[in-house]
């Protein structure tokens, strides 16, 4: 596919996520049975009419086309409302608070990234057998908790909560990269380096890894979504205040532009992160 | 990989006999407050203690390991036979379709999953039932995992379709319901029954994850999930190690979970 056709490409999928997520998390979130019911609905006193005439209320409000128009357009322009607890533009909320979910997600995901292909070429290429079978067990047990735990985990322990998000990261990306590796280890031009007598460090830097650049770098994107779905439980248990916690706590009070508006840049965010890490494989030089 | 995997399934066995049978292990229901035994140590009657309300805590994990082990399969297999159909339809379709189906289910599959969960728990009516709860949280995990399935099986139907056998089927006249359950279907069995088993252990973890920040199976309910919040305290875990008991059988019954996707995934 061409540089040219790849962009326009990327370009139609954004634009049909924006307006699709847009008005996917929007239905959702309006059209489900609570999107009548208010916690304030729960206060004594009120009679059953009063009731009827505030989920009346919030009906007309809710339900209204040229509502969800103007909600759209708000969207389109980067206005995502105001939150109805605090009544702060959501916008300048989530900006707030991107710059530390994004040194979580980054960084979690760049350990992630590297212990597990570190790991995948060391026991797969380097050292087959014995390690490999101790390697594979140990992120079995890693890969079967929930990032919850290894978030609780960290925090009972000090240690930096990137290391909870780069250990819910590394084993999918070890076992993704162990089988990519083993399938390459049988390739032809891969037993000939073997039978010329070249080390396998040699090998799997000069031979193998450049013949995945692209699985790699769909793997790269992979640790980035993964990552960024880490990070809530990690934000919202930690108590660190980034968009994760935003969105937790807007959830936990019902405060449904917030969880929207972060839901809808999570989404474009992690797509973004898919389209760009699309990189074409590298051609072979023997290709008939 | 053989024996790991009738070890695997020896471990769900058990799991899954004794949490579909708690009697064998324990005669006390899991929602009755014993309100003499509140906060008790592990004994004989209570081999993992009382929680704060005076509930047996080994008759709630055995009940909410069978909550766990009854809904996520279920989930599991409805988004299987969702990405059944949808890829089995796309599979024989034209370029738009298939342009369609790839944007769909791209979207799909960068949904937040947490996130669409937590906003949906966070939607529902303050007065909905623990079971409608239960019910809808599941559902949509359902309908959230059918993505990943479905592109693998859409892209084995459109790889059939080419076969001589499904050519020739389909220059007799035979063609869509008939020819897609009839001569596909069987082909794309065991890799749906493979998605089945990667899907299943995810649901079981995204529910933990969910019951970790308060927002899954509702009290007073009892699934793998909300055991763990008990965990969220430092010093009770340290001063009662016994609590980390839901942890160990949910990592027990995820890693039996993915070894046999693995090997699954291996056969089909």
């Amino acid at each position: 596919m061409s540089p040219i056709s790849r962009s326009a490409r990327f370009l139609a999928d954004t634009a049909f996520l924006l307006v699709a997520g847009s008005l996917a998390a929007t239905l959702l979130f309006r059209l489900t049975p609570g999107a009548e019911t208010d916690p304030s609905d729960l206060t004594p006193g009120l009679s059953s009419e009063s009731l009827e005439a505030r989920r009346a209320e919030r009906r007309k409000t809710l339900s209204t086309t040229g509502q969800s128009v103007a909600y759209f357009v708000g969207i389109l322009r980067g206005d995502f409302g105001k939150s109805t607890l605090s009544g702060a533009p959501v916008s300048g909320l989530m900006l707030d608070r991107a710059p530390a979910t994004a040194w979580l997600v980054g960084s979690g995901a760049l350990l992630g990234l590297v212990a597990g292909l570190l790991l995948a070429v060391a026991a797969v290429l380097i050292y087959p057998g014995l390690p490999e079978t101790i390697v594979t067990t140990g992120f079995l047990g890693l890969l079967s908790l929930p990032a919850g735990l290894l978030v609780l985990a960290a925090i009972f322990t000090r240690l930096p909560l990137e290391l909870a998000v780069g250990a819910a990261v590394a084993p999918r990306v070890y076992f993704y990269a162990s089988r990519l590796l083993a399938r390459q280890r049988n390739a032809g031009y891969v037993l000939q380096a073997v039978a010329t007598g070249i080390g396998p460090v040699r090998i799997a830097a000069l031979h193998v890894l450049p013949a995945l650049r692209s699985e790699l770098s769909a793997l790269a994107g992979f640790s980035i979504v993964t990552a960024l779905a880490a990070a809530i439980p990690a934000e919202a248990l930690s108590g660190r205040p980034g968009i994760g916690q935003l969105a937790w706590r807007s959830a936990m009070e019902r405060d449904l532009p917030v969880l929207v508006a972060v839901t809808l840049c999570l989404l474009l965010a992690s797509r973004a992160v898919t389209l760009l890490s699309d990189v074409p494989p590298r051609e072979s030089r023997f290709a008939a | 990989m053989r024996v790991a995997r009738l070890a695997a399934m020896a471990v769900l066995a058990v799991v899954l006999l004794l949490s579909a049978f708690p009697a064998l292990v324990t005669a006390d229901p899991s929602d009755e407050q014993f309100r003499n035994d509140i906060d008790l140590p592990p004994s004989l009657r209570y081999p993992l203690g009382t929680d704060d309300l005076g509930r047996n805590r080994m008759a709630r994990l055995l009940h909410g390991t069978r909550t766990s082990l009854l809904l996520a399969p279920a989930a599991a297999a409805l988004s299987v036979v969702l990405a059944c159909s949808i890829g089995l339809a796309a599979g024989g379709g034209g370029r738009i379709a298939v342009r369609l189906f790839e944007s769909v289910a791209d979207l799909t599959g960068s949904l937040p999953w947490l996130l669409m969960l937590i906003g949906l728990r966070a939607a529902l009516p303050l007065e909905a039932s623990p079971f409608a709860t239960t019910a809808i949280t599941f559902a949509m995990l359902a309908l959230l995992g059918w993505a990943g399935p479905a592109r693998v099986i859409r892209n084995l139907a459109a790889n059939l379709r080419e076969r001589d056998f499904t050519i020739q089927a389909r220059a007799l006249g035979q063609g869509g319901w008939r020819f897609s359950t009839k001569h596909l279907l069987p082909h794309v069995w065991p890799v749906a029954a493979a998605q089945f088993w990667i899907n299943l252990p995810v649901f079981i973890l995204v529910e933990a994850n969910l019951g970790l920040l308060g927002m899954g199976i509702p009290e007073p309910y009892a699934s793998l999930g909300n055991q763990l919040r008990d965990l969220e305290s430092y010093q009770s875990v340290m001063n009662k190690p016994w609590l980390l008991a839901p942890a160990v059988l949910l990592t027990a019954v995820v890693s039996a979970s993915w070894i046999i996707s693995l090997t699954a995934e291996e056969t089909a």
